[in-house]
């Protein structure tokens, strides 16, 4: 690299210096590049990721299995299951899976399951998730998947963990 | 004499209002310029685009706490501030802002003071802000205030050499120290067109002299945090500002006067003339601030000495020459 001085002539030196002016003028009359935040928002990309929500059949049932896949591969370790059965009454009408279902059909009078394992309680510490998608992809049910929802605030570390209901809720 | 003593009390007040509130609102019109040419927007929350913001911004220094610091000279410290101030205020007296106007018979110079040595009054009081950078650099008992005070100082005999020498072509050409008078002798041409040369170092020197960016030596932050005026808050601090500020209004005014023909123009009413031409000089200075970066010292100290003194100096000697050639 040369590092000898450069001997700038008065003109040369004031050339640069018009230079300078002009492409500053020229910034001048551009449009700005701000948005205003909270007022105008940028569109999300397509593939966005923000938290990973829990989705649901269309008649409101779980679709999660617990399966623990997604505990087993989350990095972070931010994803928390417990197993359990979940029992939605008679009321409740079945899904065409559901009613091809018989492995239930021994169960006890009184109680109705569709067969399969639900969660008793899912949580993720949403302060401990990296949005890495990894319980997504893993998932064989497609019952988690990333939202789009990246304004997430807490007052505090235990309002940040979020609950089956809350993670139902949330885009 | 009852009628001019109450004409020269509206004329004040309306200066000093006009300058106040010009220096405020110049905030605004920085930050606005600035943020354009950064390709942002600048305040837009208070007000429509940002409108009310210097009054926000006043408001809020009003409230602040007044910290002085420990070991400072108290006197001096509450002191400086004020000097920068009362200058720059004062300095606009001696300007004509406007043709002479007819009320109930009298003619009313738009001019608070028609001083005969108009130019010498306005150097005396320009170099006399320095002193309220000095002095509050050194109350401030911090080195970094120290510091950036006196490379104030040092800044300002500098360039205060140039600023005197490039206007000497002017006062030759109007043969008048009085700025009314040099005001009615560019009613044909404009000086700058014979003095292009003195315009720029007057451009130059000036913003020296108000210690702006690219010539901030004394408040370079990220070399002496906040120079001078690194510990002063609240009240004090705005008054640095406004003075800072009002400087600006006033050395436009001077190029103006001395350089753009003062109140002249054709069409609009003269007192308007002099308001755009004024703003059009600012807003050069605030384009110079946001393109250039800071010099080194010793470039500064280049600039000043080794350039514009002698070409301040040549001007003056060919101007000289051109006028006795010219038989003038």
């Amino acid at each position: 690299m040369n590092t000898e001085k450069q001997e700038n002539s008065i003109i040369e030196i004031s050339k640069n210096l018009l230079v300078g002016l002009k492409t500053t003028i020229k910034t001048f009359f551009r449009k700005p590049v701000t948005f205003q935040y909270p007022k105008e928002r940028l569109a999300i990309a397509e593939r966005f990721r923000a938290f990973p929500h829990l989705n649901v059949n269309g008649d409101g049932s779980l679709r999660c299995v617990a399966c623990f896949l997604c505990q087993t591969v989350c990095p972070s370790e931010a994803i928390k299951i417990k197993s359990g059965y979940v029992d939605y009454g008679f009321e409740h009408e079945l899904t065409e899976r559901q009613k091809h279902n018989h492995s239930l059909d021994k169960l006890k009078a009184g109680t109705f399951n569709d067969g399969r394992r639900h969660p008793s309680s899912f949580e993720i510490d949403l302060l401990r998730c990296i949005c890495c998608g990894y319980c997504e992809e893993i998932c064989p049910e497609e019952a988690i998947s990333m939202g789009s929802d990246y304004e997430v605030a807490f007052y505090n570390r235990d309002e940040a963990i979020y609950g089956m209901e809350k993670l139902i809720k949330s885009r | 004499m009852m009628f001019w003593l109450i004409a020269d009390i509206i004329k004040i007040v309306i200066v000093f209002a006009g300058l106040l509130g010009a220096a405020a609102y110049l905030t605004l019109l920085e930050r606005k310029i600035a943020a354009r040419i950064q390709n942002r927007m600048g305040p837009m929350e208070a007000g429509f685009h940002g409108l009310l913001q210097p009054i926000a911004d006043g408001i809020k220094l009003f409230f602040k706490e007044d910290i002085i610091p420990e070991g400072a000279n108290k006197f001096l410290f509450l002191l400086a501030p004020v000097i920068v101030v009362i200058p720059a205020l004062t300095t606009f007296a001696v300007i004509p802002f406007g043709a002479p106007v007819k009320i109930m018979g009298h003619i009313v110079p738009l001019q608070v003071a028609d001083v005969n040595i108009g130019i010498l009054f306005i150097l005396a009081l320009t170099s006399l802000g320095v002193y309220g950078v000095v002095l509050g650099g050194w109350a401030s008992n911090s080195k970094y205030s120290l510091l950036g005070g006196i490379r104030t100082a040092a800044q300002m005999i500098s360039y205060e050499v140039a600023l005197v020498l490039s206007i000497v072509g002017i006062i030759m050409i109007a043969g008048d120290l009085s700025l009314a008078k040099i005001v009615s002798e560019q009613s044909h041409m404009w000086f700058i067109v014979y003095q292009p040369i003195g315009f720029i170092i007057y451009l130059i020197a000036s913003t020296a002299e108000m210690n702006r960016v690219p010539f901030d030596l004394g408040e370079a932050e990220g070399e002496i945090v906040a120079g001078f005026h690194t510990e002063y808050s609240s009240m004090e601090f705005a008054f640095y500002f406004i003075g800072e500020y009002a400087q600006m209004v006033v050395n436009s005014a001077i190029i103006v006067t001395l350089f753009l023909g003062g109140w002249q123009g054709p069409f609009l009413p003269s007192v308007l003339w002099f308001l755009i031409k004024v703003f059009f000089v600012i807003l050069i200075y605030l384009w110079l601030r946001w393109t250039y970066p800071r010099l080194r010292y010793d470039e500064l100290m280049d600039l000043g000495w080794k350039f514009l003194l002698p070409l301040a100096l040549a001007n003056i000697i060919v101007t000289g020459f051109i006028m006795i050639l010219l038989n003038r």
